[in-house]
């Protein structure tokens, strides 16, 4: 990002009504934030368990989603954190034709090897416990509706053995332009919004097209560069949320009933990319682009894996050794070309050359 | 008996029914010796060397204030941070100013950079508004400020942190450093910019060991002792004993501080049961016994805290039908109220007070389903079981309370400040109307104390506010009054901060009312809280707290 154009993810500057409530709030968060960086950061490597904030108002649909993720959970064990056990209404999911393995208070265990529990006390320690028992392939923190996630993300990124994989929020379709304009959720709205890597536009079916435009059109206004994917029935690939359903370099070929095109492309580098091109590129990638993940080598022979989630991304030393390949999910297929264009010239940068374009 | 001081006053309420007027108080050693009339305490006067100490001439005295519910040293850590924000806003040491302008912002951060004692801390403010205040800050600017002093400014919207050169030192990162969010001027440098959660995560870890780490526990107990004081509180109680940091380094920083003179106030220290639990195991019993062998008038542990319930600000705690408003705002955590007996047995059957948190009328439910299982199972007499806040209750429930031998220690506050909000935004006119129903808890003979929770949700501290609160319960708008029939009296709600607070700690036989052989704890007013329009309670000034026979001022 850059100083001069005020561009990058800061958000646009905006003035806006304010009131007590929203000063606590705005109080909260900051101490908040600061609290969860108290821990020391987890080592963050590439064997950590990724933690995907899920947060979204009081009804926006995120339970929904989560549920359907726990049903249909691409051969991933995951675990879920929620408040509450009770809405996720495991048994429904069952009913979906999956068996409860096993509940204990605060606690249910899928035959699938996913579970759901509640949080009862410290989210890191919770976290910590979770990674510890190697027993999940990705976590899923239901955010409450007025918990600040920014303050749980940061909580995640600090667990020992965890880190943070993106901040997903949902955004009820019909409610949205309600929220915005009430004094009292406008800010948590908002904020949910700023804070998040993808943003699911829930209830899309609940409201015409013209309508879901419109909402693209106000959240692109409201935090320029966050994705923005419309979903139904709380149906959301599960590689759109976890960045551990990327772990090979194929995906499943679903189109299924998602309204909105989704593509993949899988780019296998040539030769050594440099950390700092890749760094560079990421930090300018497409708006389009929704997740990555994949590896590489450098100059130096050492292995990274790198992964996105939105406009965030990072960059880690590998564990093990792995055949160097990034795949990339972009919004369309003229999209995940363009990209796919853009990522391979990194091999030309190594050895001094630029692809000739065009 | 060495040497008695005799302190006159214009009135003394001494809320011992009995005697409960004076107009004089003796006190020798830390105790009460005498309370009444010069006249009356004669007897003592002829046989012992007395000073006249006439400092509270024409001032009222109360025994001194007990807050039994508060977070002064994890709290107090926060208050580290200065403000820069654009508007005007309340905070527990005052009235915040508003700041106009990026210029203004950048005046005063250089004034704070100028006081700032210790260049190798960071400065921490919060609060800016690149939207209101002209635009964002950055390194170069920061700099300008001051290129030794590290310098960390948060957003209003807590997403993107302002360094200058120093703090980017401090947070190790420099121009070739790689990572998302990172932001840099067009030729690469760095500007000082982290946004989005693993940047800011990045450039928070610094400050939050400053604000955080050694030493900070120390500072903010002084800063909050100093809070507590000058609103007449002479004993507390922290709720949370062992959660931030340990047990054993909190407690050591109370001691340091009352050894070293800078906190004028009795604590207690309330162990968190989760933290206690897995941090001392089967061996928890003995370490608050060594505890309390350890402890002393000043400094001591008491009971055992449980946090079973959302909070009433934040609206997650659990209600009976017909619940929230709107029915998916009901957003509550979950409570293995299955394993709760179990969990506190130990404590019950041990004698350690048990103070149970429960906001919520459903959690009131389960809360006394609990302690008639301890009863049926284990009956104790004087078991003092509290329940904490109690924001959102029934009468039925009141005398339930007091049938099973509970007290409640509630959070008054919030009828003032935010029953009517929530009236038509979570609770519902009816519960929120009748928040912290202190008259049915005195109808039905429970005994209760007033709570600040300071500052976990956003109230003051101030126990003359929360007198004012229960006498009055008048709404956000100044004018409504919220369940008048849940008032109760100027009297009862002083015992309310005074010797039924100290009877929900345990301690009524030792502090709060003012009684020959109890600790000479005092508050001295300005005026006569019996005597003032009750919608003044809250503008009587207070003058001084004693604390041992000892003047804090």
């Amino acid at each position: 990002m850059n100083a001069e154009t005020d561009s990058g993810g800061a958000g646009p500057l905006r003035a806006q009504p304010r009131g007590t409530d929203e000063f606590d709030a705005a109080w909260q968060a900051t101490v908040g934030s600061i609290a969860a960086a108290r821990r020391q950061p987890g080592d963050g490597g590439a064997d950590a368990v990724g933690v995907t904030v899920l947060t979204g108002f009081l009804g926006s649909g995120k339970t929904t989603v989560l549920r359907r993720l726990l049903a249909e959970p691409a051969g991933l064990r995951i675990a879920a954190v929620v408040n509450d056990v009770g809405p996720v209404n495991i048994d429904a999911a069952a009913i979906e034709g999956l068996q409860v393995a096993s509940r204990t208070p605060g606690r249910v265990e899928l035959t699938n090897g996913c579970a759901c529990c509640a949080l009862v006390d410290d989210l890191a320690e919770t976290l910590e416990g979770l990674a510890g028992a190697r027993m999940s392939d990705a976590i899923v923190v239901e955010a409450s509706g007025v918990a600040d996630p920014a303050t749980l993300a940061l909580a995640a990124e600090g667990a020992a053995g965890c880190m943070l994989d993106g901040v997903v929020a949902v955004v009820d379709a019909q409610q949205l332009a309600a929220q915005l304009s009430d004094p009292r959720v406008g800010f948590a709205v908002r904020r949910q919004i700023d804070v998040a890597h993808l943003v699911v536009l829930s209830k899309v079916d609940q409201v015409d097209s013209a309508e879901v435009a419109d909402l693209t059109d106000r959240l692109g206004q409201l935090a320029p560069g966050r994705m923005v994917i419309p979903a139904m029935h709380g149906r959301i690939d599960p590689w759109l949320l976890l960045g551990a359903a990327l772990r090979g370099a194929t995906l499943p070929a679903e189109a299924g009933e998602h309204p909105f095109e989704v593509a993949s492309a899988v780019v296998t580098p040539a030769r050594p990319w440099e950390v700092a091109a890749v760094a560079r590129w990421f930090e300018s990638a497409p708006l389009s682009l929704l997740r990555a993940k994949g590896w590489f080598s450098s100059p130096d022979g050492s292995c990274h894996e790198v992964q996105a989630v939105g406009r965030s991304w990072r960059i880690v030393p590998a564990t093990g050794v792995h055949d160097p390949a990034v795949v990339l999910i972009c919004s369309s297929q003229a999209a995940v070309e363009g990209a796919v264009a853009s990522l391979v010239n990194l091999d030309e940068l190594t050895s001094g050359q630029r692809r000739p374009s065009g | 008996m060495e040497q008695i001081t005799v302190y006159p006053a214009a009135r003394i309420h001494t809320m011992d029914p009995g005697r409960p007027h004076g107009s004089a108080v003796a006190v020798a050693d830390g105790r009460i010796v005498s309370v009444g009339s010069m006249e009356s305490m004669q007897p003592w006067l002829r046989r012992y060397p007395y000073d006249v100490d006439d400092r509270y001439a024409g001032k009222v005295i109360l025994p001194g204030f007990i807050d039994p519910h508060t977070h002064l040293r994890l709290s107090g850590t926060y208050m580290g941070l200065h403000y820069v924000g654009p508007i005007d806003s309340a905070s527990p040491t005052g009235i915040r100013k508003g700041l106009p302008s990026r210029d203004a912002v950048l005046h005063q951060l250089r004034a704070l950079a100028a006081e700032h004692a210790n260049p190798s801390e960071p400065l921490t403010a919060w609060g800016y508004d690149p939207a209101s205040q002209d635009g964002h800050l950055d390194r170069d600017m920061l700099d300008e400020i001051s290129d030794t002093v590290p310098l960390w400014v948060c957003a209003y919207a807590p997403h993107i942190v302002y360094a200058n050169s120093p703090m980017l030192e401090l947070i190790g990162v420099d121009d070739d450093s790689i990572g998302h969010g990172l932001g840099r001027y067009a030729d690469g440098r760095l500007n000082g910019w982290f946004v989005e959660t693993e940047a800011t995560a990045r450039a928070n870890r610094p400050v939050a060991a400053s604000i955080f780490g050694p030493g900070t526990g120390r500072a903010a107990i002084d800063r909050m002792g100093a809070v507590a004081r000058a609103a007449g509180v002479t004993t507390t109680a922290d709720l949370v004993w062992g959660m931030a940091d340990g047990f054993e380094p909190e407690w050591d920083d109370h001691a340091a501080a009352i050894a070293e003179g800078t906190f004028p106030l009795r604590i207690f220290m309330i162990p968190f049961e989760p933290k206690l639990v897995r941090s001392y195991g089967a061996e928890m019993l003995d370490f608050l016994a060594s505890k309390r062998a350890e402890g002393d008038d000043r400094l001591n542990t008491h009971g055992v805290k449980y946090v079973n319930d959302g909070s009433y600000p934040s609206m997650t705690l659990v209600m009976n039908s017909p619940g929230y408003l709107d029915e998916d705002t009901a957003h509550t955590g979950e409570v293995p109220w299955e394993d709760m007996v179990e969990r506190m047995r130990p404590f019950w059957r041990a004698g350690v007070q048990i103070h149970s948190h429960a906001n919520g009328d459903r959690t009131v439910d389960m809360t006394l389903d609990t302690l008639a299982a301890l009863q049926a199972e284990h009956p104790r007499f004087d078991h003092r079981f509290t329940i904490e806040h109690y924001c959102i209750s029934t009468p039925a429930q009141a005398k339930r309370l007091a049938a099973l031998g509970g007290l409640a220690s509630v959070n008054i506050y919030f009828v003032h400040f935010r029953a009517q909000l929530h009236a038509d935004h979570g609770f519902g006119p009816d519960r929120s109307e009748a928040t912290a129903r202190l008259g049915s808890l005195e109808r039905a003979g429970a005994t209760f104390a007033l709570h600040s929770d300071f500052n976990l949700v956003v109230t003051p501290l101030s126990p003359l506010l929360a007198v004012w609160c229960a006498v009055n319960r008048v709404g956000a708008d100044g004018e409504r009054v919220m369940a008048p029939g849940e008032r109760i009296s100027v009297d009862r709600a002083l015992r309310a901060v005074t010797i039924d607070a100290a009877h929900v700690l345990a301690r009524d036989d030792r502090l709060g009312s003012i009684e020959a052989g109890k600790l000479a704890d005092f508050t001295v007013l300005d005026d006569d809280p019996y005597e003032v329009d009750p919608m003044a309670l809250r503008d009587i000034g207070v003058v001084d707290t004693v604390l041992g026979g000892e003047p804090t001022s």
